[in-house]
């Protein structure tokens, strides 16, 4: 990939801003019409999805250079793919979300790297994942779980936990809460423990394609070794990752089912092998994180030609793949919530394919901690005008930076994953 | 040319260092617009680039940029939603104002009706929290991501409801107005201290100098807050619709009261007489030409859905209509207006084709949709078909008796140009138009697809514009210099180029024109390329 | 030449006054305006020699005062400050064009609105007026000095309903606004099938500089007009009430859903005014009438006229009884159809504000709808420590633009004859207007003796028109000395 392969792309924006704001006919209010981050905080034209992509077509028509200031603008991305929603209903020509990426992928060829990112580099090629934490301490959640080790035997379902899952402590409960429904459903599933790396999404999002490319072959050499036929995952970046990343760089799972942790159990529920029957009283509402919505539709990579039909309307030959994320991960996690009694679920206004991001992709919240903060507490502010007691996800990142950002500002609303509420339904022996 | 040191530092002071830039793949975000094509460069970037973007978020700060501007030599230009070759810079030494940060809708007043706003509130936002209070305000039919404050005080475009509620030049009351001299003029009541309720006087109103049918595109220093009217909207208080993608989306519910008609004609004599038929009755909410090829390539999903779609169901449609929608306050007022329009069709010998396709949700709910609200639809045909469009017959307002000569002139160049393949094979009809309060007088543009990254589409698109121009002046049917649109504006960037030409047969506007822009900017810091020079 | 023999080489030598009776009757009008006599007065038949006058002017120094109304005048507009040349355009009096598609009408300056109205109505059609102008008001004055009609539904905008004007400008260039600029002559426009409907400039609205000028821009030799389509039936109804906020609430909703054709609020006293005969009549007629009463018509068009009238009947009867207002075809002292057909014509003999007293001092503005109560407070308590008999002023209010707004008129009846009550009206206007423009009442229309307390309330449109005014008259030949120039 480079800047030459979007070429025809980058000239078909319109710069018609419509990338800054939610499908214009969904919008519900002036406080919350915003879907872009980057644009809304930093307001310079080139934040914004076709700000990238012109941006792009400057420096690939060698009219300027990544200068300093210009790296801190591709960098301030969270690639959350929001932009891509609005101009795809105008067009399928323009691909801002991946010159965006592409970007990233120039500053990183031209060395222009962020410590912070260059960290997590480090820390991926030392220890397997983007923290820097030692690969030994990567199975640590699921001690005592007695699950199987896939290293060891072959499994049905293979759980990839992901990073965040793996390392972050607050979260531990939460982690193996989900394993333990999944055995108690009577599933046959196992994990890789210390052996398990990062998907290699991260380092895509930070301009880094080889370590996409190495983490990929591992991943699904892994899933093969393991014998199992359903790869589920309880980050939402992975699952992104696996359907979207990994089909772009020509790697594919065969004969294996990619699922998020959600979309499984509420398989489980609605088979009757989970019951929710405890009551959970609250009132919640659902955010979409972007990696399982609008980036968790399977992604057909496309090699095709632009071709006119009637003189001058552009075509695709072959017909290239509408992203606009409808393919993605919306109701197992609302019918999950919707399956526990006494919860009520409402609705923000930006969900779904125009959902706001949590604000922790892109490398963001490592480089810009104070920009996914303010991401984080926009999704907060919307979530508290609802009346929600709490903000239920289903991603480990955006759960952590809400909580993040909770801590600062000490508003009173709670965080959940999905599952965390579901465990709370789930009798006992249930 | 970079800016001088201590003039970016005083800019810099102003705005904070966070909302200025002089980068250029900054700057170029600015200058890739909708027209450079014409130009003759063969790029989508016009020339040249800003000094610098800056960004100010209140009145003060415009105020003070522009004061700074006069006093280093230099220029400015205003910039909202900033879509056109006009929002980028004509000249050389111009700093760009970007007004994203000035994006709140400051009061909506239901006792006046109306709605003060700054220039970044789009006409998405405002519709969605005036409906709220069962109001509803005009959307351009540029679609709903443009500049509210903008189209009433410095551009131009029609709406699908400027049956009911006008064009947009007199859709504004109290004006604030940063003068290109740093001045700040408050127009009619608010500048004498009695709030945003009228925008003319005292005495002479000087709304008079601000704009005319197209306004001064962010040349004429920089209006920094309007109060826009609102009209009674008989409508629910929102409109939720199901985000199934383009041209799919549902109503969750279908509104009471409300309808849309497609009405077809014979012949253009026929059409044009229920038009006015319609105006003079006072019936209609919204109502607009779409040429029956536009429309239906406009409404793929995909091009290849657009290709497909201009032979299946452009031989559904017959060519000569107009679409009304009609929105009702009581259920007595919805079958009154049903009722004539059943009457005026019948003294017309029209029909409301397709009610069965008007009652397919799908094509039901998507048109109405876009009557109503605007939205995506409108970028989504005439750019995400074949890259851009420009109106040719651009800015033409007619009345009773020229209407029906325009358009078959304006059809009758076009169709040369698309039966070469360098436009879209649109059918060449492709007219869109609006009505003006009661259709007292009706706007018409023919939308032309091209490729703008094609020269020779880009050839045939400006030989098409020009040749309508020159059709219709040598007919004085249009009262408007339909050149003075994009291509004019765009290829050189300079009014003058159109005044010029123009100006001598209607009046010599231009002279006085010039001579109010000398009066208001003595020091020529309003970069007015796009106004008047 | 002597001045006289140019301005008669100009107008010819008929159209050339300087008797004393002329020019004492141009010194002054009902306005506190201090008198002042102009120099001559001429009556030009045509735009050419308008032009003309216009060169002499800008040649000589010599102020030109427009007039194209005839007397009585109430506003010092017309009267000469520093002497000059009074341009009397009544003997321009041609209905040049009506044209129904267009729903237009092209007049020269002299025409009024009642011949007007008639040759509209010919054609079906009708020009929405304001409310009784006297009978020798011009159409063209009227528009020009933005006077607000009484149809809310069809007041666009405050320049309603003018569209097109031919203006002299005080340089003595001919310019056309709106479309009439051109291309093309009249005559080639007219050939075209166009008729000056379309008011718009190109990227200025010069019509708009024209209004409320007081003549200081330029002489306009014709205008046209926006018509509408005449009922073919209408059917009028007062509603009244001891509180104007009942009323205002509901006229508030019948302008916002456009039901209802003519509507405005009076008060008893203007209700008499317009109704009575004499003095007494009046003083009777006001103790009967209600002391606020809003006045609407609904009509029916072309298509289907009685249900259109029906529905928006039943309409209108759920919002007054939503809002327990009462309204019905007659209220004490007044029928509905006869104060219809009192207001869709000119004003009979004498000038119905002159019925009572002989002389009245109008004091009018824009306010906004929440502000209307307040200010009418604050004019009655203005009345009383100025001494004013309160039964005596009448008061007006119209929405505007279409709702978006509302003019407030009061009208100070008194007896002109009496020094007493002219010194005390006049201390009264100026005192009242004062407070009222303090608690927010918007002078859009500053004549005579508020022009400068107008002006400074807002230095920046007075700077603003300075400016304007040196393109449009560089050498303030103009009718000097009025608004702020």
């Amino acid at each position: 990939m480079a800047l030459q392969d979007y070429e025809k792309e980058m000239m078909y924006c319109a710069r018609c801003s419509i990338c800054k704001w939610v499908p214009l006919n969904q919008i519900k209010s002036w406080r919350f019409s915003n879907i872009c981050p980057a644009i809304t905080r930093y307001n310079l034209h080139a934040y914004s999805g076709s700000g990238r992509v012109i941006a792009a077509n400057s420096l690939y028509q060698r009219r300027s250079e990544i200068t300093d200031e210009l790296m801190e603008i591709i960098y301030r991305c969270q690639l959350c793919g929001a932009c891509n929603i609005p101009c795809r209903l105008v067009g399928e020509v323009v691909e801002p979300l991946e010159i965006a990426r592409e970007l990233k992928m120039k500053c990183v060829e031209e060395g222009m790297i962020l410590p912070e990112h260059e960290f997590m580099i480090d820390g991926l090629k030392k220890e397997d994942n983007v923290f820097g934490e030692p690969k030994e301490e990567r199975g640590k959640w699921a001690d005592g779980l007695d699950v199987k080790d896939i290293n060891k035997e072959k499994v049905e379902v293979l759980f990839h936990a992901g990073c965040m899952f793996s390392y972050d402590k607050d979260l531990r409960e939460i982690v193996r809460g989900m394993v333990t429904l999944l055995k108690k459903a009577g599933v046959d599933v196992g994990i890789a423990g210390k052996e398990e790396a990062c998907c290699g999404g991260r380092a895509f999002d930070i301009g880094y394609k080889g370590e996409l490319i190495k983490y990929a072959e591992d991943v699904v050499a892994r899933v093969k070794a393991s014998g199992a036929s359903i790869l589920v995952t309880p980050c939402a970046d992975c699952y992104s990752a696996f359907k979207q990343f990994y089909p772009m760089i020509g790697q594919g799972f065969s004969g294996v089912e990619i699922l998020h942790i959600t979309e499984y159990l509420d398989r489980l529920i609605k088979e009757g092998k989970i019951r929710p029957t405890k009551e959970v009283s609250m009132r919640v509402t659902y955010h979409d994180p972007c990696h399982l919505g609008r980036l968790g539709e399977t992604y057909e990579p496309w090699k095709g030609e632009y071709k006119k039909e009637l003189g001058q309307v552009i075509v695709t030959e072959p017909q290239k793949q509408l992203r606009l994320g409808m393919g993605g991960i919306y109701d197992p996690p609302r019918d999950i919530l919707k399956s526990i009694p006494g919860l009520e679920l409402v609705e923000m206004e930006r969900i779904r394919e125009y959902a706001w991001c949590c604000g922790a992709g892109g490398g963001v919240k490592e480089a810009y901690p104070d920009f996914a903060i303010w991401t984080a507490s926009e999704r907060i502010e919307e979530a508290k005008s609802t009346g929600a007691e709490a903000i239920v996800t289903a991603c480990p990142w955006c759960e952590r930076n809400f909580r993040d950002a909770l801590e600062r500002s000490g508003d009173k609303i709670k965080v959940y994953d999905t599952v965390e509420l579901l465990q709370q339904a789930v009798q006992e022996g249930g | 040319m970079a800016l001088k040191r201590n003039a970016y530092r005083t800019l810099e002071r102003i705005v904070g260092s966070e909302n200025i830039s002089e980068d250029p793949a900054v700057l170029d975000g600015y200058i890739w617009q909708w027209g450079a094509e014409f130009i003759g460069k063969g790029n989508r970037f016009t020339t040249p680039r800003p000094e610098a973007v800056v960004l100010p978020g209140t009145t003060e700060e415009v105020q003070g940029i522009v004061k700074a501007c006069n006093r280093h030599g230099l220029k400015f230009k205003a910039h909202s939603t900033g879509w056109g070759a006009w929002g980028a810079p004509g000249v050389e030494g111009v700093v760009l104002m970007d007004l994203r940060r000035m994006n709140r809708i400051l009061e909506i007043n239901e006792g006046d009706m109306y709605a003060v706003i700054e220039p970044y509130v789009i006409w998405a936002q405002l519709q969605v929290e005036v409906m709220k209070k069962g109001m509803n305000c005009t959307t351009i039919g540029a679609g709903s991501a443009a500049s509210a404050l903008a189209s009433c005080t410095a551009v131009m475009g029609g709406s699908y409801n400027n049956l009911s509620m006008g064009y947009n030049d007199r859709n504004v009351l109290g004006v604030e107005w940063v003068l290109p001299d740093g001045e700040i003029l408050r127009l009619g009541s608010l500048g004498s201290g009695a709030g945003w309720i009228c925008g003319d006087g005292p005495g002479p109103s000087l709304r008079g100098i601000m704009r005319g049918y197209w306004g001064s595109f962010g040349g004429f220093g920089v209006f920094t807050r309007c109060a826009i009217r609102l009209y009674q909207w008989g409508g629910p208080p929102e409109i939720p619709s199901e985000f199934v993608g383009p041209r799919r989306e549902r109503f969750l519910e279908f509104p009471e009261n409300v309808s849309i008609h497609m009405l077809t004609f014979d012949n253009y004599e026929k059409r044009d007489e229920a038009i006015f038929k319609i105006g003079e009755a006072e019936i209609g909410y919204a109502a607009a030409f779409m040429g029956r090829g536009l429309a239906s390539v406009a409404a793929g999903t995909t091009g290849k859905e657009a290709a497909e779609m201009r032979d299946t169901v452009v031989g559904m449609i017959p060519a000569i209509s107009f679409t009304l929608v009609l929105v009702a306050n009581s259920k007595g007022e919805f079958e009154y207006q049903k009722k004539v329009v059943a009457k005026i069709l019948e003294e017309t010998e029209g029909s409301d084709f397709g009610a069965a396709m008007m009652m397919d949700p799908e094509i039901r709910d998507g048109r109405l949709l876009l009557y109503i609200k605007g939205g995506v639809a409108p970028v989504r045909g005439v750019i995400g078909t074949s890259g851009y469009f420009l109106p040719t017959m651009c800015g033409g307002l007619y009345t009773r008796r020229t209407i029906g000569k325009a358009e078959p002139l304006a059809i009758e160049v076009k169709q040369k140009y698309v039966k070469e393949g360098t436009l879209c094979q649109d059918m060449g009809e492709g007219q869109w138009g609006t009505f003006h309060d009661g259709a007292h007088v009706l706007y018409q543009e023919n939308e032309t697809l091209y490729d703008p990254n094609n020269a020779e589409s880009v050839g045939a698109m400006t030989e098409a514009a020009e040749e309508t121009m020159t059709a219709l002046r040598k007919e004085n049917i249009t009262s408007m210099p339909v050149t003075f649109d994009e291509i004019g504006v765009a290829k050189s960037l300079k009014g003058a180029y159109i005044h010029d030409l123009v100006g001598p047969d209607m009046s010599n506007y231009q002279v006085w024109m010039r001579k109010i822009k000398a009066a208001f900017d003595p020091n020529h810091t309003s970069d007015s390329s796009s106004h008047i020079e | 030449m002597s001045e006289k023999e140019e301005l008669v080489a100009i107008v010819g030598a008929e159209n050339v006054f300087d008797d004393p009776d002329n020019l004492e009757m141009y010194s002054k009008d009902m306005s506190f305006v201090k008198p002042r006599k102009p120099n001559y007065v001429v009556e030009p038949k045509n735009a050419e020699e308008v032009q003309e006058l216009v060169k002499w002017a800008n040649k000589t120094g010599t102020p030109l005062i427009p007039v194209s109304s005839g007397p009585p005048r109430f506003r010092g507009d017309t009267v000469p400050r520093f002497g000059g040349v009074i341009v009397d355009l009544s003997g321009m009096n041609k209905i040049i064009r009506v044209d129904r598609p267009d729903r237009v009408a092209m007049v020269e300056p002299g025409v009024r609105w009642g011949e007007l109205q008639e040759a509209v109505k010919q054609e079906g059609m009708r020009v929405p007026m304001p409310l009784c102008p006297r009978n020798s008001k011009s159409v063209v004055g009227s528009c020009l000095e933005r006077e607000p009609h009484i149809i809310p539904k069809y007041h666009l905008d405050h320049s309603e309903p003018l569209l097109c004007a031919e203006v002299v400008y005080g340089t003595g260039d001919i310019y056309r606004t709106g479309e009439a600029a051109g291309p093309g002559t009249i005559e080639e426009q007219w050939k075209a099938g166009r008729y000056q409907k379309q008011q718009m400039g190109v990227q200025m609205d010069e019509f708009r500089l024209l209004q409320c000028a007081q003549g200081t821009m330029g002489i306009v030799t014709w205008a046209t007009v926006r018509c509408e389509v005449l009922p073919t039936i209408k059917k009028p109804f007062i509603a009244s009430s001891d509180r104007i906020e009942d009323l205002l609430n509901l006229a508030y909703r019948l302008v916002r859903l456009r039901l209802g054709d003519e509507l405005f609020i009076l008060n008893n006293q203007n209700m008499a005014l317009l109704l009575g005969d004499s003095a007494q009549d009046i003083e009777t007629l006001r103790e009967t009438i209600p002391p606020w009463n809003l006045f609407f018509c609904i009509a029916g068009y072309e298509h289907l006229a009685e249900e259109r009238v029906d529905y928006q009947e039943k309409d209108i009867a759920e919002i007054a009884k939503d809002l327990g207002v009462k309204y019905s075809a007659a209220v004490p002292g007044v029928s509905a159809s006869e104060l219809l057909k009192t207001v869709t014509k000119p004003s009979g003999e004498p000038f119905w504000k002159l019925k009572y007293k002989g002389g009245c001092q109008d004091l009018f503005f824009i306010t906004s709808f929440d502000n209307i109560p307040k200010l009418i407070r604050t004019m009655n308590e203005m009345i009383v420590i100025k001494g004013y008999p309160s039964p005596n002023m009448g008061i007006y209010v119209q929405p505007v633009c279409q709702g978006h707004g509302h003019q407030c008129e009061f009208s100070l009846t008194y007896n002109p004859d009496s020094d007493v009550e002219k010194d005390r009206i006049k201390d009264l206007y100026i005192s009242a207007s004062e407070s009222l423009m303090n608690n927010g009442a918007f002078f859009s229309r500053p004549y005579d003796l508020l022009t400068d307390m107008v002006f400074s309330r807002d230095g920046a449109s007075r700077d603003a028109l300075r400016k304007i005014k040196s393109v449009y008259d560089p050498n303030n030949i103009m009718n000097p000395g009025k608004l702020c120039f």
